[in-house]
């Protein structure tokens, strides 16, 4: 008995507590997006919308939901009115709960997502897309754009970039333009990032992150582990320690239903 | 990055070379005014200054930049910019050439916008579905459509997921009237009448509580199309042989201050009828005390098949069931949740039970035949006031069975008949308020219940002859039982953060008063006198208690610490007026309990735990006088109060490759314990067991490993999943008045394979084998292995229409014929007009009439056999009302 509970503690304080790095950077401006996008590319009612944000500094810029990133931010606060209250508030909710940084300097983007319980990240070369221009301009939330089209990701997109604003960014893992990206589809306008506020930050803020946190993989990997768990949730759950009791009528039927519901599931944004 | 850029520049110049343009190359350096290379200045060239830009380059991180203009316009119009900096503008000839570019910097801030959204937004944390966009063509009734919102799963037994956390509430039109009994609602409000599905995410339902704790949990709000709404579904099935029948209907109105839905149903099917009605609320009050149905005594039962009821439940059974919900006021509610079941079963079979003692083994072999009549009456009467500044709940609560039991046990020399009555009554109210002083909130709890058992067993003829009857036959034994309880628990308590640590303290005392009393009675009306076989039991328990947790989580959620530290007085007194003793404990008890979690690794986490605690004797075990618990148990305990004292221990790791659809775990837990009472049991001649407790201090210790493992196989869209379980203890017994040491032993290996063949088949495999061996001091006396296979296979043809096939087989090494074979088929088909679904089932085609099944016990086993429901087809249509 004595034995095994000294293997049990011994394990548990052998891993050494890990130093966390950061990135470090100042953000000075701040892109607001209006996402809107087609989680059923077969059903058109099945749109959704969500605001999104990057902020940008003189090397690295952030992308995240707006809510995703209060829910960051806000867990400051609310342990502080925890701590007064021994309560927890909710945290707002959201669609996107990744985290995406470009480190323009050593052409790098950092992607972040937690998936049920794993927190991983991957690396990619920037920039991701080959644009090619063209002289269409037009004006779009104010700004004087031109239109640049790409193929990434298995989706042939049209941007509408700014020179007024020189930074070689845009929503989402789209960079590598003369200048912000204000406006890009798809064409089958699935994924539409529109921008609807631009400013400059008074107070800069700090960047970090605590990469530890979060386990590095390949995309590829991350990809898979993304897939299994949308096809399989029950099986992520069973897997995690609750069990299911299954009764044989139903369980035909809910595994017709499992099939549909993740078919509805159809249609990330990146598709290979 | 560079290794990059020349492949995009070598694909550009490959592009403009075919085309047949000249092309120059402008490459040159960017710096700003401290000669510091820039890093992301954009470079642009255009015919002029108003024109579109032809070509563009980004400087690296030396100042670098390159661009090919493929343009035959003598001069260009180059830009340089950079944030910060006043940009760069020129008029430069269209020839390959170098420049150097300098910028300095800028005061001038950059073009703000803000853009009015033209998008609807979403509403707080409420998302809105439409139906009409959700609703398929086969659907019916608003289940089909919430299964098809993103988020949304709904398991088997109708409980409903939002992101793989139960829902918390489910409400029509703002009001929560069927509580956790949901199924109800959901399987048979008509999609039609929907308008709207919406889904308040992280929503804490008692108003004090918003913006206050954090809630994980979402609920559900079904808004209707109109004002006052009538709906509901009926299923109709009919099939033989003999006669089969299934009936539902399900009416229900709602209007905005009052709803009601009632439900009748019937079948003889073997259909489990109260699916509908189980409830999935998630209860904040204590479990301590509970008004439970109690049995005393029973007739002699065969375990059941375990496998789907409907294959082997021989029932007729109806259940009605109303819920009406009245808004008072605003925020107000008053809900009445009432429902009754009618039920008569009936059991055929035959066990066969071999008992090892130290000295013996006695064999009895029974044929069993028992009718069974469930009668039951339960209803909630609920007000509840979730105002902004406090919260109150008030349940009040009834049960009511009249149960009864019929038996006949058919043994090579004898028929024994049992006659079971079994009434039982419980009521209780279980309040619930919230409150805050301060700054702080206090929760206050208060529940208080009685019940009452009045039971009666009538066997004939009598038995234990020796004991009631100096050995001579006698006609008739019957026992009486009448048992009272009256409970009542009342506690506050709050929460509160110091540091990184949490605590959660709660005050509260509880108190329950219990009588018993039985007598015995042999042929009709002669009363058995002696004191032996009376009770006239008090027993009162009553505790202060002051239980706290501690809780705490490293930032980086690698160490996750919970302990907790109850520590309560208990006070019990026993008085039994027959034997004018009585029995004192008084016991102040410290159960600690401590638990940790630390991730090793991105995969890999270990826990362990370590817990001590204590059990006082209740009242089931506490009477001086024998009782005749079934037609051959009569049991007594007259011994002063158990105390059993428990300490566990538990390790184990977990693995899991979200990466890989790997997943492993292993455990190891321990359990010793220290009683003062052993157990004695005195098996006789047919099985009489006479059961009796010992003051006697003895010990039980158990050791169990588990460990498990799954694997999903991507390319044969496969998942393999293996489990197996090993169990060890020893404990000691007193059998036929020596002192034994059995030990008991467990294995269970577990295997499935589910397989997605292709998008119209999927194939499921599942096997069971496990051991049991039981043994006195080393010497092993029975072991016993069973297996279980199932084989079933789903065809999807068209997509409104199922197959199902399953093949089984169950079997052990005890009995001479225990091999079991099963084959079942199902069909579903969906009309489209009128809107229909058609089901049909062919259970047990094999025609199997008995399921053999054998088990062991520390120092018995029985084999046993069920009489199945014989093949049978029933056909059920199901459509909107």
């Amino acid at each position: 008995m004595q034995t095994f509970l000294l293997i049990i503690f011994s394990l548990i304080f052998s891993s050494a507590f890990a130093q966390n790095k950061e990135i470090e950077d100042q953000f000075k401006y701040k892109a607001t997006y209006d996402l809107t996008w087609q989680i059923d590319s077969t059903d058109a009612e099945s749109i959704q919308n969500e605001t999104m944000v990057l902020y940008m500094g003189d090397n690295i810029s952030r992308f995240t939901s707006e809510n995703f990133l209060k829910h960051d931010s806000i867990n400051e606060l609310r342990k502080k009115n925890f701590e007064k209250t021994g309560r927890f508030m909710a945290p707002p909710q959201t669609k996107f709960k990744y985290k995406l940084f470009k480190n323009l300097t050593e052409g790098r983007l950092y992607f972040f997502e937690k998936i049920a319980r794993d927190r991983f990240k991957y690396i990619e070369e920037l920039p991701l897309q080959e644009w090619e221009i063209h002289p269409e301009i037009k004006e779009v939330s104010g700004y004087n754009v031109q239109k640049a089209t790409t193929i990434y990701a298995g989706r042939d997109y049209i941007a509408w970039f700014t020179s007024e604003i020189p930074v070689s960014d845009g929503p989402y893992k789209f960079s590598g333009l003369p200048g912000l990206i204000i406006e890009i589809a798809d064409t089958k306008n699935y994924y539409h990032f529109k921008l609807s506020g631009f400013k400059e930050i008074g107070t800069a803020a700090t960047v970090s992150t605590d990469e530890d946190r979060y386990t590095k993989v390949s995309k590829n990997d991350f990809l898979t582990a993304q897939e299994n768990y949308a096809r399989d949730p029950l099986g992520t759950l069973s897997k995690a320690g609750i069990t299911i009791g299954w009764s044989e009528k139903e369980e035909k039927s809910a595994k017709k239903e499992l099939k549909e519901n993740y078919k509805s599931r159809n249609n990330p944004i990146e598709l290979e | 990055m560079d290794h990059f850029r020349q492949i995009f520049l070598f694909l550009i110049s490959i592009f403009i070379i075919s085309i047949g343009y000249s092309q120059n190359e402008i490459s040159g350096q960017v710096f700003d005014d401290q000669d510091q290379k820039l890093n992301g200045a954009t470079v642009m060239v255009s015919k002029d200054s108003v024109s579109p830009i032809l070509a563009y380059g980004i400087s690296d991180a030396n100042g670098k930049f390159k661009m090919a203009v493929k343009n035959e316009s003598n001069s260009l119009f180059l830009k340089v910019s950079y944030i910060g900096f006043g940009t760069f503008k020129k008029t430069i000839q269209n020839k390959t050439q170098a420049l150097k570019v300098k910028l300095s910097p800028s005061s001038e801030s950059l073009k703000e916008v803000l853009v009015k959204s033209e998008i609807l937004r979403q509403r707080g944390d409420t998302l809105s579905f439409s139906v009409a966009a959700f609703k398929g063509k086969n659907d019916r009734v608003i289940a089909d459509v919430l299964k098809k919102i993103p988020g949304i799963d709904i398991r088997p037994n109708g409980q409903i997921f939002y992101r793989d956390e139960p829902i918390q509430k489910y409400y029509i039109e703002g009001l929560d009237l069927l509580e956790g009994r949901y199924n109800l609602a959901n399987n048979n409000l008509s999609a039609e009448a929907v308008s709207k599905v919406e889904i308040l995410e992280n929503h804490q339902p008692v108003k004090v509580l918003d913006s206050l704790e954090f809630s994980e949990r979402a609920s559900i709000n079904i808004k209707l199309k109109k004002d006052i709404t009538y709906s509901g579904t009926a299923i109709a099935g009919i099939g033989a042989a003999p006669l089969l029948w299934q009936a539902k209907v399900t009416p229900m109105i709602f209007t905005k201050k009052q709803q009601a839905i009632v439900t009748y149903q019937s079948n003889n099917t073997g259909s489990d009828v109260s699916r509908e009605i189980l409830d999935f609320s998630i209860n904040f009050l204590g479990d301590q005390f509970t008004i439970d149905k109690t049995d005393w005594l029973s007739i002699q039962n065969i375990s059941e098949p375990p496998f789907s009821q409907e294959r082997w439940l021989d029932n007729n059974v109806h259940l009605g069931s109303a819920n009406i919900l009245q808004r008072i006021k605003e925020n107000i509610d008053l809900k009445l949740n009432i429902s009754y079941l009618n039920d008569y079963q009936q059991q055929d079979g035959s066990t066969q039970t071999r008992y090892f003692t130290p000295t013996d083994t006695i064999d009895v072999i029974e044929n069993t035949n028992n009718d069974l009549y469930v009668s039951t009456l339960q209803g909630k009467l609920t007000l509840e006031n979730n105002a902004d500044k406090n919260y109150l709940k008030n349940q009040l609560e009834f049960n009511g069975f009249w149960n009864a039991a019929r038996g006949v046990i058919d043994r090579p020399d004898i028929k024994i008949k049992q006659q079971l009555d079994n009434p039982f009554f419980g009521i209780k109210n279980d309040l619930r308020l919230l409150r805050t002083l301060g700054k702080q909130l206090i929760t206050f709890n208060s529940n208080t219940g009685f019940t009452e058992n009045n039971q009666d067993l009538m066997v004939q003829p009598g038995q234990f002859e020796a004991i009631f009857n100096d050995g001579d036959p006698y006609n008739e034994i019957q026992q009486l039982v009448s048992a009272r309880k009256i409970y009542t628990d009342n506690s506050a308590g709050f929460t509160k953060a110091l540091g990184k640590f949490t605590i959660s303290p709660k005050f509260g005392f509880s108190f329950q008063h219990q009588q018993l009393d039985s007598d015995v009675f042999l042929n009709e009306d002669d009363e058995v006198l002696d004191v032996n076989f009376k009770n006239r039991t008090k027993f009162v328990q009553s505790s202060v208690y002051f239980k706290n947790a501690f809780r705490f989580e490293s930032k980086d959620e690698t160490w996750n610490l919970r302990l907790r530290t109850p520590l309560e007085f208990k006070s019990f007194h026993l008085e039994d007026d027959n034997f004018e003793d009585s029995r004192n404990l008084d016991r102040l008890v410290f159960e600690p309990n401590f638990y940790v979690k630390k991730k090793i690794s991105a995969f890999l986490e270990a826990n362990a735990s370590a817990g001590l605690s204590y059990n006082f004797g209740e009242i089931q075990q506490l009477y001086y006088g024998f009782l005749l618990k079934g037609y051959r148990n009569l049991n007594r305990y007259n011994a002063p109060i158990s105390e059993e004292k428990k300490q566990n221990y538990s390790g184990g790791l977990r693995y899991r490759n979200p990466l890989k659809q790997l997943f492993l775990n292993a455990s190891y837990s321990y359990a010793y314990s220290e009683n003062n009472l052993l157990y004695s049991s005195n098996i006789g001649e047919n099985g009489l067991t006479i059961l009796e407790a010992v003051a006697r201090n003895n010990s039980f210790d158990n050791h169990s490993f588990k460990a498990g493992g799954s694997k999903y196989l991507r390319k044969l869209k496969t998942s393999l999943k293996l489990n197996a379980s090993y169990n060890l203890s020893k404990r000691q017994q007193l059998l036929n008045n020596t002192l034994a040491e059995v030990t008991t032993q467990s294995f269970n290996l577990r295997g499935s394979v589910e397989a997605d063949i292709s998008s119209w088949l999927i194939a499921n495999y599942s096997g069971n084998f496990s051991t049991y061996t039981s043994g006195f001091e080393g010497s092993d006396f029975q072991k016993i292995e069973n297996h279980q296979h199932i084989i079933e296979l789903y065809f999807y043809p068209k997509d409104n229409q199922y197959l199902s096939l399953s093949g089984e087989y169950y079997g052990n090494s005890l009995s001479e014929n225990g091999d079991n074979y099963f084959v079942n088929l199902g069909y579903q088909f969906t009309f489209e007009k009128p809107k229909m679904d058609l089901n049909l089932s062919w259970r047990n085609i094999l025609n199997t009439d008995t399921f053999i099944n054998a088990y062991n016990n520390q120092y018995y086993y029985v084999q046993s056999s069920y009489q199945l429901r014989p093949s049978q087809v029933l056909a059920t249509l199901k459509f909107s009302l």
